[in-house]
């Protein structure tokens, strides 16, 4: 069911006996804007650990065990252009627990508390509150570069969108700019959110409907507002040539990162023949990086493609010996040439199709996948139900897939080299 | 078939032990689409000392991992072709001490458990095969000691158990891959592989009159192994004193481990269940976020949330790992050597943060009854009696404090530690 609570504030509830669960997703969204990106995750962090009455990270703590240790999470997510502040809590339901407990009104209300209610002394965020937590996300942007396939992850971004900060930057900010966030700036920041927001709250689960309305309705800051349209689907700047970069480490491996262009987006006549070409290309394992780069030659033990449709992009990963660099590159190539030309056996298609239909089918066996289906659907104004999302896979082609392969370019190759310290292949 | 009801979560555990000796579970949940298979074996990386039929048997560290890619690698085909065809997941990995191969699908179970219990359990080894594997896993094991995280768990591991089978990873070496051949392979097959070393448990939508009767008719064509005397060598007796493990790597700031080993012997079955569930509470007591001992941490900035702690009891073993990125590392293993001394002073008078940490541990228990990734994962068929996650919540709601005092005091007696640093130049 879908409910106006207020102008651009609005609920979907998706009943289902099926779980033992329910679950409550809050989106803010607006434009995205890197002057925002590292404010915004601040505010996630400082709207998730404290609040007016649970003035500690330790009372928050303790409030979720009291409510039958619900996940609460606050994070935030990029959909194309659409910057989120995404607020979720999952808890069981009432009657898996002690007779009379009436769980989601206290949920509501703890919500509520987290997000209207934020932890400040006048018009700023308490000092010591914020700085140690500021401190903290200032040591979790240096601890990137320990984990060397999200770095690299990252530098690709980097590299894809040069002059672009909107979409080159991560979504956390660099840690300059987080620095430069004072408790004051933060505190104006949340106001702006709160009041301007689009807000899209979805509910799955086998709760009462009014008892969730209610709940929202006593929200004192969803009042109306209005949000100009804009463009979801991220369309790159035209470069001259590939960007390319290399960094030094230390360590037993290298990670080659590529990305290409795939002007190709959700809802466009060959988005269904782009899923399935990324599933052939890399994004399985019976793709052909897979069976060629692993399987036939050993180069990579990981290697994987993904395909992002809010930007039109292709990117391939993989876990490699420096010395083996240009080959791997020249194998990723030929591969790409090979779906070109269509080189590719029907049971391999048929089989990529099957494992779509069979995974799309597997989604309705998660609470969470099921409100991001449903979110996913809203923000791209889908209304393709599952049959019709399964006959458009069945549908796709030899021709089609060619044709996607065929407008692949090339932008942003990063290598991470751990130049001769690795052991070497046998 | 034997059938145990959980009234209180509306599910039922169909049990069927083959006459072969392999043993199904079957927990189906209603209204899912999906179906969730995994075909245990009972043999991990600790494995690779024994005694076979009177004679000691050593086989190179990484043994079982490698055969688990091997299972994969058919005379003209890979399996991972076979799930194509049918559009399942299958994956499988490898622990201390067990193989695990899996498959989720929504549609033709029948098809997907004849593919998964014949990969299994007929195999295709060629020495060029053999040899072909290394390279792929070389670069698996230098992935793994490409991540600063994943070797400071491993090497504190390895502290606590040193010159034991627990103190080599999982995957072995570059070097112990290299030395593994094809009668190596063939040897660690024919002594686990065996179907009274093997369970199958099964989640999701599914008949279990039915699935028994797909499983049966695939069985009865499977030859019998020829019996074998078989014993394991779980031989972890040297311990070295408490001390502090440096190591150079380039991290942004130092990671901080501190390793327990207990000592203590651990009952089986539901006993040992209760007896891992008290010892996470007392864990939790003292190191979760509801802990005034982690908010004093967190405050002073010696912690942040990086911080975590594992507890882990295997066959023959059990220990737990702290973990945390730290620019205080000696202030940190000192503050946490401190918290650990006095637990058991300290324990009797949490009863009210015992109660809130039970409400919460439950609540994670329901949350877990939605996926079948957790309720085949949570879930151990070595352990003497079939212990699901429907059990676990009610051995968590008869805990008491007086029971959490009793176990940890067993294992803190008793405990042997060892903290390590890895860090920058």
């Amino acid at each position: 069911m879908e409910f106006e609570i207020a102008k651009d504030v609005h609920l979907t509830t998706i009943p289902t006996t099926k779980f033992k669960n329910s679950k409550i997703v809050m989106n803010f969204t607006f434009p995205a804007h890197h002057e925002n990106y590292a404010k915004l995750a601040l505010l996630a962090e400082l709207l998730e650990n404290c609040s007016a009455q649970y003035d500690s990270e330790l009372l928050v703590s303790r409030q979720l065990s009291k409510l039958y240790g619900a996940s609460f999470g606050v994070t935030v997510l990029r959909y194309g252009n659409q910057h989120t502040l995404q607020v979720s809590i999952t808890f069981p339901n009432d009657k898996y627990l002690p007779e009379g407990e009436v769980l989601t009104p206290q949920i509501l209300a703890f919500l509520r508390e987290m997000i209207e209610n934020p932890f400040i002394d006048g018009d700023h965020f308490n000092d010591a509150y914020f700085e140690i937590h500021q401190k903290n996300v200032l040591n979790y942007l240096d601890s990137i570069a320990d984990n060397k396939e999200f770095f690299s992850t990252l530098e690709l971004q980097r590299l894809y969108y040069p002059n672009d900060p909107d979409h080159g930057h991560f979504l956390m900010g660099n840690k300059a700019e987080m620095a430069q966030i004072t408790a004051k700036s933060l505190y104006d920041f949340y106001k702006s959110v709160l009041a301007s927001a689009k807000v899209t709250i979805l509910v799955a689960g086998d709760l009462s409907e009014q008892a969730v309305i209610d709940g929202f309705k006593d929200f004192d800051s969803f009042s109306d507002r209005a949000q100009a349209p804009y463009e979801l689907r991220v369309i790159p700047k035209p470069i001259d040539q590939v960007q390319e970069d290399t960094k030094f480490i230390e360590g037993s491996q290298s990670v080659l990162s590529m990305a290409y262009e795939l002007p190709i987006y959700f809802g466009d006549g060959l988005y269904f023949a782009a899923v399935i070409f990324n599933q052939l290309f890399g994004g399985s394992s019976q793709s052909l990086l897979f069976a060629n780069v692993r399987e036939k030659r050993s180069l990579a033990y990981d290697i994987h493609s993904s395909y992002n449709s809010l930007v039109g992009m292709d990117s391939v990963q993989a876990g490699i010996d420096y010395q083996n660099e240009q080959e791997v590159i020249s194998m990723v190539n030929q591969q790409l040439e090979q779906l070109s030309a269509g080189n590719f056996s029907d049971a391999l298609l048929d089989g990529v199709k099957e494992a779509m239909i069979n995974q799309h089918r597997s989604e309705a066996d998660h609470l969470g996948a099921l409100i991001e289906a449903r979110y996913v659907q809203q923000i791209m104004q889908s209304d393709l139900s599952d049959e019709q999302w399964e006959a458009q896979i069945q549908g796709v082609n030899r021709d089609q897939i060619s044709q996607v392969a065929k407008q692949l370019r090339l932008r942003a190759i990063y290598q991470l080299n751990s130049g001769g310290q690795s052991d070497g292949n046998h | 078939m034997e059938i145990i009801d959980y009234p209180n979560y509306n599910e039922r555990l169909f049990v069927s032990k083959l006459s072969n000796g392999l043993t199904v579970y079957m927990q189906p949940k209603k209204g899912f689409n999906k179906t969730t298979a995994v075909l245990g074996v009972n043999y991990g990386s600790i494995d690779s000392q024994f005694i076979l039929n009177g004679q000691k048997v050593v086989q190179p560290a990484g043994i079982a991992h490698f055969l688990e890619h091997k299972m994969f690698d058919k005379k003209d085909y890979d399996v991972f072709e076979l799930f194509n065809k049918t559009g399942a997941r299958s994956n499988a990995f490898t622990s201390f001490t067990k193989t695990n191969y899996l498959f989720s699908t929504a549609e033709s179970v029948k098809e997907n458990l004849d593919i998964l219990l014949n990969f299994v359990q007929i195999p295709y080894f060629t020495a060029a095969k053999v040899e072909r594997e290394k390279g792929i896993i070389d670069q698996e094991i230098n992935m793994y000691q490409n991540d600063p995280d994943n070797q400071a768990y491993f090497e504190t591991i390895a502290s606590l158990y040193p010159d034991s089978v627990l103190a080599n990873d999982i995957a072995g070496t570059v070097q112990t891959v290299g030395s593994i051949t094809l009668a190596d392979v063939e040897l660690a097959y024919k002594t686990f592989y065996r179907p009274e070393n093997m369970t199958l448990f099964i989640t999701g939508k599914l008949d279990p009159q039915e699935t028994l009767g797909w499983i049966e008719a695939n069985q009865a064509d499977k030859p019998s192994p020829e019996p074998i005397s078989l014993q394991r060598l779980e031989n972890f007796e040297r311990q070295d004193q408490p001390t502090i493990h440096h190591r150079q790597m380039n991290v942004a700031r130092p990671k901080v481990t501190l390793g327990l080993r207990g000592t203590d012997p651990v009952p089986t079955g539901r006993a040992g269940l209760k007896y891992e569930i008290a010892l996470s509470v007392m864990f939790d007591l003292f190191l979760s976020e509801n802990s005034v001992e982690y908010d004093k941490l967190y405050h002073d900035e010696i912690i942040d949330d990086s911080f975590s702690w594992e507890f882990e009891n295997e066959r023959g073993f059990h220990f737990a790992v702290i973990s945390c990125d730290t620019s205080e590392p000696t202030i940190l293993i000192d503050r946490l050597k401190a918290i650990i001394k006095k637990i058991p002073e300290a324990l009797p008078s949490r009863t009210a943060e015992f109660q809130l940490q039970k409400n919460e541990l439950f609540g994670n228990y329901v949350e877990m009854m939605d996926s079948e990734e957790a309720i085949s994962g949570q879930f151990d068929g070595f352990i003497g009696e079939p212990v699901t996650i429907y059990d676990e919540v009610e051995i968590l709601k008869s805990l008491t404090l007086a029971d959490v005092q009793a176990i940890s005091s067993d294992f803190l007696k008793q405990v042997v530690m060892q903290a390590g640093i890895i860090q920058d130049h």
